[in-house]
């Protein structure tokens, strides 16, 4: 498996984005607002050597996510309850896009982990998860987002 | 005649998705059912007649590689046919996934025409032998 690199996890990213939403992301914009809690997600794998997938986000983008992919209005009801979820479906399909690009050989991709979700309390978690080394932040729709993938070979 | 799909994907959003590129498609769906992980699937398919199974493959309680070799292995439900619609990277499980009798897959993130795409021949030819 090739290392990977912040450009091919940012394409992949892009792709999953942009198919499941149509939506793009773009660098962070200085008056973005920062969250003062966020979701963040993380999916493993494992099989040639292991790995991490994280996102972090505002709650507020995994609602509009989740809006813009079922259809329903902007602000409605039900988008809190599918807020993390479309969050952890965001995840998937980044890893295993990402994954795809990493291997020589799709034979030797390896075993993807479900993804998990936790969350970013203050605004001081926030700052610490982005802080880490490997993280790279953008926003997207006007919302900031942190994601970075950190492995290792076994 | 329409037809019944069950969606099979512990993710509520992607189900919702999924059902809705279908509809949008067009196809003569009368029926749509939802499962959240293979167990859930089969107790679905204890109560409903369906045509056709598009599952995910990373799901917790039952994968769908042993949701698809259940529902293949019962003579009942034997002749439902099962599509993998999945971020799932690696070709061997895939390979694995077609002898075992699956007979589509749609690699995450899809768009609506490759879903129609996908359903439409499999629904047309549903009672064709399985590619091994």
């Amino acid at each position: 498996m090739r290392p990977q690199s912040p450009e091919l996890l940012l394409e992949a990213f892009a792709e999953a984005l942009q198919t499941m939403a149509f939506m793009f992301p773009e660098p962070l914009a200085d008056d973005v607002p920062l969250p003062t809690a966020a979701d963040c997600l993380s999916i493993t794998w494992s099989g040639g050597g292991t790995g991490q997938l994280q996102l972090a986000t505002s709650r507020g983008f995994g609602e509009l996510l989740a809006c813009t992919i079922l259809a329903m209005d902007p602000g409605a009801a039900e988008a809190a309850q599918h807020s993390v979820d479309a969050l952890q479906e965001l995840c998937n399909i980044t890893i295993g896009t990402l994954l795809v690009r990493l291997c020589d050989s799709p034979d030797d991709a390896p075993e993807m982990g479900l993804p998990t979700a936790t969350v970013l309390r203050d605004a001081a978690a926030w700052q610490s998860f982005v802080a880490q080394p490997h993280t790279i932040v953008l926003m997207a729709e006007g919302f900031p987002l942190a994601i970075r993938m950190q492995e290792s070979q076994l | 005649m329409g037809y019944c799909i069950l969606l099979v994907d512990d993710s509520a959003t992607t189900r919702g998705l999924i059902k809705r590129a279908i509809q949008l498609a067009g196809l003569p769906v009368t029926e749509f059912l939802e499962a959240g992980h293979g167990k859930e699937a089969l107790a679905q398919l204890q109560t409903h007649v369906v045509d056709l199974i598009l599952t995910d493959l990373h799901m917790p309680e039952m994968n769908g590689i042993e949701l698809a070799r259940a529902v293949l292995a019962n003579p009942a439900t034997a002749p439902i046919t099962i599509a993998v619609i999945s971020a799932e990277p690696n070709g061997q499980r895939l390979l694995e996934l077609r002898r075992a009798g699956v007979k589509g897959y749609l690699r995450k993130p899809c768009t609506p025409e490759a879903l129609r795409d996908l359903v439409v021949p499999l629904m047309e030819n549903r009672h064709a032998p399985s590619i091994t």
